[in-house]
């Protein structure tokens, strides 16, 4: 389906409108931001159920907010972001009980985390691989490439500087490689020179 | 000048364009009922009329209001014989209701 794009104005219009009583502004807000918000969390947690979750809680802070919204503030899609990777870093913590930067668990395995993804054996090693960063790493990794932030943007979004991010994301990419090295050659991965 | 992209970028890409299915639908509808129930907390400021209404209990009260209002001043231009005589405006003779000195009862 392709799902009609909505730049910063549209969005700002659809919270103004469902926060005058709309309904249907919340549906088309919904439709709109859903999935990439539940994208990124599924990315972050490794759970579909969870993940549903955060979007849902997500979501739900934005209607009740969506009163008091100040024009200009912020972005209604980078809010959203940023309040599902605030709900999904909380959950890692409260699951692992650990620092921050603690190594993470094996992605769940339920045919239904898998089910948004393509059926290739490179996709399922990448989701592995990704599940197993660093939360803090996983984090950059998930906002440069499935929120397509730049990195000013992701620096903003984790209150840190962007030479930060950039460590981030080297160190990200560095892990996942590592973790991808043993099926390299089965994947058809890059050669290690 | 060309660069071969690392094919890690490509396959990290590859999770952006990852086809961004529909939410699911229970989701989706949770998501929108939330949102309804937000719309239904929402009380609009009633109007000074409803205010004035339910603060007295209601139509029928204000109505007997109006009527007691009305009577005030009917009183007020025509009062009857006995009222002039509480206001000591009449013929009639003072009374004292209170009984002297009964309202103030010393604790012994």
């Amino acid at each position: 389906m392709v799902r009609p794009q909505l730049d910063a104005d549209g969005e700002a219009r659809l919270l103004a409108r469902f926060a005058a009583g709309d309904l249907g502004a919340a549906r088309a807000l919904t439709a709109a931001l859903g999935p990439r918000i539940l994208a990124t969390a599924t990315r972050m947690l490794g759970d579909r159920a969870e993940a549903e979750d955060v979007t849902q809680d997500a979501f739900l802070r934005l209607w009740q907010g969506a009163g008091e919204w100040e024009a200009g503030r912020a972005r209604v899609s980078t809010w959203l972001t940023r309040v599902a990777m605030n709900l999904s870093i909380d959950r890692l913590r409260r699951r692992r009980g650990s620092p921050l930067d603690a190594i993470a668990e094996p992605a769940d395995e339920a045919p239904s985390v898998a089910a948004e993804m393509q059926a290739s054996a490179r996709a399922e090693a990448l989701r592995r691989a990704l599940a197993e960063l660093p939360d803090r790493q996983r984090e950059a990794v998930v906002l440069r490439h499935i929120e397509g932030l730049s990195n000013p943007e992701i620096a903003e979004m984790l209150e840190i500087g962007v030479e930060a991010v950039e460590s981030l994301t080297a160190r990200a990419k560095r892990g996942l490689k590592a973790l991808l090295a043993d099926r390299k050659e089965e994947l058809g991965l890059w050669d290690d020179n | 000048m060309t660069t071969d992209r690392d094919p890690l970028d490509q396959m990290l890409d590859g999770l952006r364009s990852e086809a961004l299915g529909d939410l699911p639908d229970g989701l989706e509808a949770r998501i929108v009922a939330d949102a309804e129930a937000v719309l239904a907390t929402q009380v609009r400021p009633p109007s000074i009329w409803t205010r004035i209404s339910e603060a007295i209990g209601g139509w029928p009260a204000a109505a007997g209001l109006v009527a007691a209002g009305l009577a005030g001043v009917w009183v007020g231009v025509s009062p009857p014989e006995g009222a002039l005589a509480l206001m000591g405006l009449g013929d009639g003779q003072a009374v004292d209701i209170l009984g002297g000195s009964a309202l103030f009862v010393e604790e012994g």
